[in-house]
């Protein structure tokens, strides 16, 4: 949870990032989203809403999601790691009561400009339909063993 | 009614600057960092706790990279005339302007800079960059790009968001 320090020279490409589940995502996790986060659009928690659109249950928002990737890469990549890009695309649908698995692999890493870049795939798989519901990239900055 | 989308008028919107909610985003305060990172559960002490804050490399809490977004939509529901509940503000702007009537997200890039610190009140300068029509199963989609800016108080650039969303009839 960001308290180990992670080393650009401990990152080798095509390790696996430690994955992360969201196990059976609740109306309650949605709820609690539309809080913390402001995106009150009613086809993430208005059953109602969902029903006209034709749709059996509410879906779970895209920000959601691009939090659960930012959570992998910010408990990866140790106090002194920095987020400097991260990219989603939405590609399928996931809905409340899905199970979430989040990962991650190393596809390059490659010191310019100053500073030790690590660049990560990322992705969201739907367990319930066994797909890749969201992919994207992250860019971090990490700190190395031999500076100060 | 499935005419050609990308006509000249939805052309002449490329450039169109959007809502940026000015006025009325309040201050990155403890409270809506706290419940933005247990709403998604990231715990990182680096966002949450004081102590473990002060010694790490910003020197206090700082929130989650995604967090940026918090102060915009918190806003939400007043600016726009569209009936309570129907969608968010910048999705109700983007169907009223373009006159299409579903939308969803289709891909997004975050690009961060400077950290969101506590007390930061952050600018949002929204704009439509691109248009394009695209064929999907259900019939033509306009695919419109936004580039929004955001900066702190300070003047910092904080993040460059690129959002594309697919909007139909």
């Amino acid at each position: 949870m960001g308290k180990a320090e992670l080393y650009f020279e401990d990152v080798t490409e095509g390790m696996e990032l430690p994955s992360q589940e969201q196990s059976k995502i609740s109306m309650t996790t949605i709820v609690k989203f539309v809080g913390g986060s402001g995106d009150y659009a009613p086809i993430h928690h208005d059953v109602e809403v969902c029903k006209d659109r034709g749709l059996d249950k509410p879906i779970v928002m895209a920000p959601l999601k691009e939090a659960l990737l930012e959570r992998l890469i910010t408990d990866w990549m140790g106090t002194r790691g920095v987020l400097s890009k991260l990219t989603a695309r939405f590609r399928g649908t996931d809905y409340v009561g899905d199970s979430l698995v989040i990962r991650g692999v190393v596809t390059k890493k490659y010191a310019v400009g100053g500073r030790n870049c690590v660049e990560c795939e990322i992705w969201v798989e739907n367990k319930e339909r066994g797909e890749r519901t969201t992919t994207g990239k992250a860019v971090i900055y990490l700190p190395a063993k031999t500076a100060k | 009614m499935n005419g050609n989308l990308l006509n000249e008028k939805v052309r002449k919107l490329i450039g169109r600057r959007l809502i940026t909610q000015e006025g009325k985003i309040l201050p990155v305060d403890k409270t809506a960092i706290q419940r933005y990172c247990e709403s998604c559960g990231n715990l990182n002490p680096l966002y949450l706790d004081d102590e473990y804050a002060k010694s790490g490399p910003y020197g206090e809490i700082v929130a989650p990279p995604t967090f940026f977004w918090v102060p915009f939509r918190a806003c939400a529901g007043e600016f726009l005339p569209v009936p309570q509940g129907t969608d968010t503000p910048d999705i109700a702007e983007l169907k009223e302007l373009f006159e299409l009537w579903l939308g969803f997200d289709g891909e997004e890039e975050m690009e961060f800079f400077a950290p969101v610190r506590l007390g930061d009140t952050l600018t949002y300068d929204r704009e439509v960059v691109d248009v394009t029509e695209k064929k999907l199963k259900s019939g033509p989609a306009l695919f419109i790009t936004i580039r929004m800016i955001v900066t702190n108080q300070k003047g910092e650039l904080v993040c460059i968001d690129t959002l594309r969303i697919f909007l139909w009839r």
